[in-house]
């Protein structure tokens, strides 16, 4: 149930390799305007999702960070992954920077458990993520999903 | 949209996060400046007029979520089919508006 969840969530995901961005909040941006909402929503998800970072980063160790929300103004969860050209500094709580960000925004109450999942999955796997030097050498979308399936093990 | 409206989706989404601190932090995330978040939240009620941000917390301790989309028509919080002569497409999201039945601010989110 749980593998499959996150297998659909994967495959709908946006990619993004070498996001050129210097830091954290210009690759919210970018990783947000992926998602192609309507203009207005995609301002309300930036400013929902810098909000959420400034009240404690979303860096969560070893090069990964996963600034999330959650937004009315979205209808299912949505996920767009950037690997950044250049480790960005993400004021995470190891001090290391980030080359790997996860961007999840997911509506408030509908679909709650799949916004959890998710995020629990990135959280316990972070640290095999982070060491599987093919998710960082890969050159196109395809095989980062591919590779990252095999990690998430879906 | 209404800027009121902008407003209170912004306050909405700052309470769910206040909610959401402890499984937040049970997954590993630290939300520590909550000095932040208070600050924001309170330069938002600053610019609510009184009456909304007073109907806003009526909503909320009533219902839990004061704002609500609304898809196809129906409100996300009571279910009911709003009167298509409600509001036209064009008015839809340009003021505060509350559902006929449950009395929840509604958002158009398509």
């Amino acid at each position: 149930m749980e593998k499959n969840l996150i297998k659909k969530i994967l495959e709908k995901a946006e990619i993004r390799l070498n996001v050129d961005a210097k830091e954290k909040f210009q690759i919210i941006n970018e990783l947000v305007k992926t998602l192609k909402v309507d203009k207005d929503k995609e301002e309300m998800l930036i400013n929902a999702v810098i909000q959420r970072e400034k009240i404690g980063s979303t860096g969560i160790g070893n090069g990964i960070a996963i600034p999330h929300t959650r937004s009315l103004v979205i209808k299912e969860l949505m996920v767009a992954i950037g690997r950044p050209k250049k480790p960005i500094n993400f004021d995470a709580q190891d001090k290391k920077k980030v080359n790997l960000v996860f961007l999840l925004v997911a509506p408030p109450y509908a679909y709650k458990r799949e916004y959890l999942i998710l995020l629990g999955k990135i959280a316990e796997t972070f640290n095999e993520i982070s060491a599987d030097e093919k998710l960082f050498s890969v050159k196109n979308e395809e095989d980062f999903k591919t590779e990252l399936s095999k990690l998430f093990g879906v | 949209m209404d800027k009121q409206l902008l407003l209170l989706i912004s306050l909405q989404e700052l309470d769910i996060l206040r909610k959401d601190r402890i499984k937040e932090e049970e997954v590993g995330f630290e939300m520590d400046n909550i000095k932040k978040m208070e600050e924001a939240r309170a330069s938002i009620v600053s610019q609510l007029k009184d009456h909304i941000y007073r109907k806003y917390t009526r909503l909320t301790k009533r219902y839990g979520s004061a704002v609500v989309p609304v898809v196809n028509n129906i409100c996300q919080g009571c279910y009911l089919l709003l009167p298509t002569q409600m509001i036209s497409p064009e008015q839809q999201n340009k003021s505060v508006i509350t559902c006929p039945n449950c009395g929840r601010i509604l958002y158009w989110i398509d």
